[in-house]
């Protein structure tokens, strides 16, 4: 679920995945992805579902919202939690997990569109390749994390601080 | 999840007017006016997000909800991809399992959702399966019609139908 926001500094998006992010299926785009993640992603919206092949490959997704005033949900975190520019949140795909506008849902309204950059990070490797991830995004912000995990599946801020003084 | 469906296509519901009104708004508004079947009450919204209701859960409930206008599919944690839920569906919701219910076509259309309204009962979980059958026989009577069983039934609650 949600790792930290950080401060983030202009993306170009790409035509294809701005457009993409009109409709209710998520579209992935592999060129032109900056911060060196493995693909863009985008969509107006995911119903309930389980990404089936990513998880028999035993990975995470490490997701960096870019555009976007979506609720993400999965089966842990049933109410969802708000993800904007700047939110990095984990994806289990294994999980069952979706992403709604609430806001326009419940007005009645198109959905937004909901565009991010995402790393594939094997499970058993799991802690340092997202620490990776968050080295790199604090160095690209010129500002550290504003950390807001609170969900036992995954690192806490005391172990990325450690790892960061390890590192030095 | 969907238990059985009834053919109720030839006979004509009562609904309240502010019930038909309420399956147009985002919250799910509960009616206990004139209702049918000997249900508790009328259930409406246009559709419901993944959530929770822990209300229901703590008093130890189960709902059980028969659709009269639906075009939605029911969906749940153990079931994530739904069931399609039509007038006359039977069907089963635990309350302590992240459940939603929504019009998927409108939802890929991205247009605006179609209503839903339903009858709604809440049972106590340890006197599930003995209520469902008391509710199945009750609509059968009352609306001179056979259920009908799904095929694809939850195996949750396989035994709750014969």
């Amino acid at each position: 679920m949600i790792i930290g926001d950080f401060w983030l500094p202009y993306v170009q998006i790409p035509k294809a995945v701005h457009s993409k992010a009109e409709f209710c299926e998520v579209y992935l785009h592999k060129q032109d992805v900056p911060f060196t993640a493995d693909t863009w992603m985008s969509c107006a919206g995911a119903l309930p579902h389980i990404d089936r092949s990513e998880s028999d490959e035993d990975l995470l997704i490490a997701t960096l919202c870019v555009k976007g005033s979506h609720f993400f949900g999965d089966e842990q975190m049933v109410n969802g939690r708000l993800i904007e520019p700047g939110t990095l949140f984990i994806v289990d795909p294994g999980a069952v997990h979706w992403m709604f506008d609430n806001k326009a849902f419940h007005k009645q309204e198109r959905p937004g569109r909901f565009i991010s950059v995402q790393w594939e990070i094997y499970r058993k490797n799991f802690n340092l390749g997202l620490f990776g991830v968050i080295k790199q995004l604090e160095s690209i912000s010129g500002q550290d994390i504003h950390w807001r995990c609170h969900d036992v599946r995954y690192p806490t801020h005391d172990e990325y601080v450690n790892f960061k003084k390890a590192g030095k | 999840m969907v238990v059985c469906d009834f053919n109720l296509d030839s006979m004509l519901f009562d609904i309240p007017a502010e019930v038909i009104l309420n399956s147009s708004r985002p919250e799910i508004s509960l009616s206990e006016f004139n209702t049918v079947f000997g249900a508790d009450c009328w259930i409406s919204c246009f559709g419901a997000l993944p959530h929770l209701d822990r209300e229901e859960e703590q008093k130890g409930l189960m709902i059980v909800n028969m659709a009269v206008v639906s075009a939605h599919d029911v969906a749940d944690m153990k079931c994530p991809y739904g069931m399609p839920v039509m007038r006359g569906s039977l069907f089963i919701i635990d309350p302590g399992i992240g459940h939603s219910l929504i019009d998927k076509e409108s939802f890929f259309n991205r247009d605006k959702s179609r209503g839903f309204i339903g009858l709604q009962w809440e049972v106590k979980r340890d006197e599930l399966a003995a209520e469902v059958k008391s509710i199945i026989e009750n609509i059968e009577s009352e609306a001179g019609v056979k259920a009908i069983h799904r095929k694809n039934i939850d195996s949750r609650y396989v035994g709750l139908v014969s």
